[in-house]
């Protein structure tokens, strides 16, 4: 392992951070979709450099579910928002906002 | 081999039922009928099947699966859930009759992944069974027939949910990396070493958080309002009954991890306990809906549940499953009547419930007892339950917290009577008609009521089991 | 391997992270330098001919922005679910030797089960392709 656990840690840290940002801060659903794609790629990171770290095939294991639950989280949230996208003609989360209090 | 298959029994059933929704899906034109009394039967024979394997006790698939008492009883509770859920169906007029296979299909799916979730003890099937759970939730609730709120609570729902997901997988990934192990039964023995080092109390601070969105604790509430408001109202029950319980099953075997030795892992949940507690309370008394009103009550129950769950010993755990189970039939109940005085599928304004008593005076007698439950007044389930979970905190001495929550529930009182005053001595402006009650909604109604009064009475044999279910954690 | 120790001892690879360093600096500074000297010394006065945007020197017409049908989105999605769920397939076919019966009777419910998904897509108009598909 040419590269420290704790580096690889930092680094995942980092890209983690960045899918929060993007997926608060953005102000359009699919954006925010991504950033929590990005969110869950850093997580991925970080178990196969753990699983590299032990020497254990568990980490490599759950990245490849990563993909699968990821896949099936965009689709989801992609038909979601292509239905509301017809329903409301918008992409902008601030047009969500009937429900309150 | 056959023998390791009848562990998996209840997991089984629901997936047969799945199946046949699928099949029912299929079908060219829509028959609610059909379909309804196809989930009742199907769902009551679930009840039975689980009942049937309360005592079964074994490991499946290379030992992440543990089929234990506690496991088996969480899965009675869902099978139950599932089962009242369906009978508030009869008249599901919130979704649309050509959608109520695919309705019927996703809620089945969900009580298999919450089955499963509660008897997983690997990292990776926990994983899978949640986001399974999760993402039939976030089909169900945009289901919804009409107005605009359903893409708005759907869309809130799933950002938060996936944002919630996605931290505790990172979570996770970091406990693995700190204990190298996916097993929990590993993590037992590895964890309560390394609790100190900053990346695993990180990592099982993060993993916790997924399991606070589902159970809507505080700094992960504001999806529950929208939802609960956006969503059907059978879709509403279910999300805040069974998933609910689900949550308190697996928010248990992850504090039980830590082995009650770090002090972070008690403040924090101290902290989330008290804030979710307070936010609920004072944020419900404000509610016009029915139904978000509801959903704050559900964040305040979110912190008592967790004072039981933060005592971290067995009366500690064993009082939060009985607080559940208490908090499944009371809310159910409530549903029940939510659903039936709003049989158009609409919201129910807390208004709108004026003159109940003289409308149908059996449902507003069971709001009143599941109200005063929630509220935690004697002769019923809630009080026994709060009684229970605060005892268990005195015992490990947070007095203080303890204190506070009563303060608490004194608050909660308030708007809970308001519900009753409307209910019983507020007049409707114009004379509404009687609300037709079937027998079978009588039957249901009372055996619920029975089951509050009775188990808060009495409530020693529940116990018992709750009891020898915490056991399996420790 | 030995598991690495969390730390702050220096790794093999640190020394390697100073050159890293200066060349991203160089990169930063270079880059920094062009664009600074563009916008100095560039022109700077704009007419509509010049903020049009180019296509090829064809004058465009309408709004660039159109909305895609739907059943490019429903393409989308379900590529998106049969793509991914190959790679239990291929991580099934490298080791199918060792994985036996069981390993074939897993994937063929795997299979079954994406088929399941299939025919349900295909039932409910979800292929339909065309002007003539089913409105709204």
């Amino acid at each position: 392992m040419i590269v420290p656990y704790s580096h690889i840690l930092m680094f995942a840290g980092i890209l983690f951070a960045m899918g929060i940002f993007c997926a608060v801060a953005r102000r359009n659903l699919i954006m925010m979709l991504i950033g929590v794609e990005i969110m869950l790629n850093a997580a991925g990171l970080a178990f196969v450099a753990a699983a590299l770290r032990w020497q254990q095939l568990e980490g490599q294991v759950f990245v490849l579910f990563i993909f699968a639950i990821a896949a099936a989280e965009v689709s989801v949230g992609l038909a979601l928002i292509v239905y509301a996208y017809r329903r409301t003609g918008s992409l902008d989360p601030e047009t969500y906002n009937i429900l309150r209090w | 081999m056959m023998n390791v298959w009848t562990l998996f029994i209840p997991e089984l059933y629901c997936l047969l039922m799945a199946v046949v929704f699928f099949g029912l899906a299929m079908s060219a034109r829509p028959n609610p009928r059909r379909d309804y009394f196809a989930a009742l039967f199907m769902a009551g024979v679930g009840v039975v099947v689980a009942l049937a394997c309360v005592r079964l006790e074994g490991t499946l698939f290379f030992e992440a699966y543990r089929v234990d008492l506690f496991s088996q009883v969480f899965k009675v509770m869902l099978a139950m859930g599932f089962f009242l859920v369906v009978c508030l169906c009869t008249e599901l007029n919130g979704i649309e009759e050509r959608h109520h296979p695919e309705f019927y299909l996703f809620l089945t799916t969900c009580t298999l992944a919450m089955m499963m979730l509660v008897s997983s003890v690997e990292l990776l099937t926990i994983y899978v069974a949640l986001e399974l759970s999760s993402y039939s939730l976030y089909i169900l609730v945009p289901l919804r027939r009409g107005h605009g709120v359903d893409v708005e609570a759907g869309i809130k729902y799933l950002m938060v949910g996936a944002c919630a997901s996605a931290v505790m997988l990172f979570g996770l990934s970091y406990v693995f990396g700190v204990t190298h192990t996916t097993y929990l039964v590993e993590i037992i023995h590895v964890l309560p070493g390394v609790i100190g080092t900053p990346a695993a109390i990180v990592g099982l601070l993060l993993v916790l958080c997924g399991f606070f969105f589902k159970l809507a604790v505080f700094p992960f509430h504001f999806w529950a309002p929208d939802v609960y408001q956006g969503a059907a109202n059978q879709v509403t029950a279910y999300i805040a009954t069974a998933s609910k319980v689900a949550a308190v099953a697996i928010i248990m075997r992850v504090v039980a991890l830590s082995g009650g030795s770090s002090k972070y892992l008690v403040d924090m949940l101290v902290t989330l306990s008290i804030a979710s507690m307070t936010l609920g309370n004072l944020v419900a008394i404000v509610q016009k809906d029915m139904k978000r009103l509801l959903a704050y009550s559900s964040i305040s129950h979110a912190g008592y549940v967790l004072i039981g769950i933060l005592s971290m010993s067995a009366t500690g755990y064993a009082s939060a499953i009985f607080y559940a189970l208490a908090y499944l039939v009371m809310n159910l109940c409530c549903f029940l009547v939510v659903v039936k005085v709003s049989h158009d599928g609409s919201d129910l304004k807390i208004a709108q419930l004026a003159g109940l008593h003289r409308r149908a005076p059996l449902l507003a007698m069971a709001l009143m007892l599941a109200v005063f439950g929630l509220a935690g007044i004697p002769p019923t389930i809630g009080f026994t339950g709060k009684f229970l979970v605060f005892a268990a905190a005195m015992e490990k001495g947070y007095v203080a917290l303890v204190i506070i929550a009563m303060i608490n529930a004194t608050i909660s009182l308030y708007y809970y009577i308001l519900v009753v005053k409307a209910a019983y001595l507020m007049e409707p402006d114009e004379e509404l008609p009687r609300l037709p009650v079937s027998i079978p909604t009588k039957v249901l109604t009372v055996a619920l009521v029975t089951a509050m009064v009775v188990f808060g009475v009495a409530p020693s044999y529940l116990l018992e089991v709750a009891r020898a279910a915490a056991r399996m954690l420790m | 391997m030995q598991p690495i120790l969390d730390g702050l001892t220096l790794s093999p690879w640190e020394p390697g992270l100073f050159s890293l360093a200066i060349y991203g600096l160089m990169v930063l500074g270079l880059v920094s330098l062009l664009l600074f000297f563009a916008s100095w010394l560039g022109e700077k006065k704009s007419n509509p001919e010049k903020l049009r945007p180019y296509e090829s020197g064809i004058i465009p017409t309408g709004s660039a922005r159109l909305r895609y049908p739907v059943p490019f989105f429903l393409v989308a999605i379900f590529f998106l679910i049969f793509d991914v769920e190959a790679a239990y397939i291929f991580s099934w076919a490298i080791s199918y030797d060792s994985l036996g019966w069981a390993g074939w009777l897993q994937i063929s419910f795997f299979i079954f089960v994406l088929l399941l998904g299939l025919l349900y897509i295909w039932k409910k108009g979800g292929l339909e392709w065309g002007p003539t598909s089913k409105q709204d």
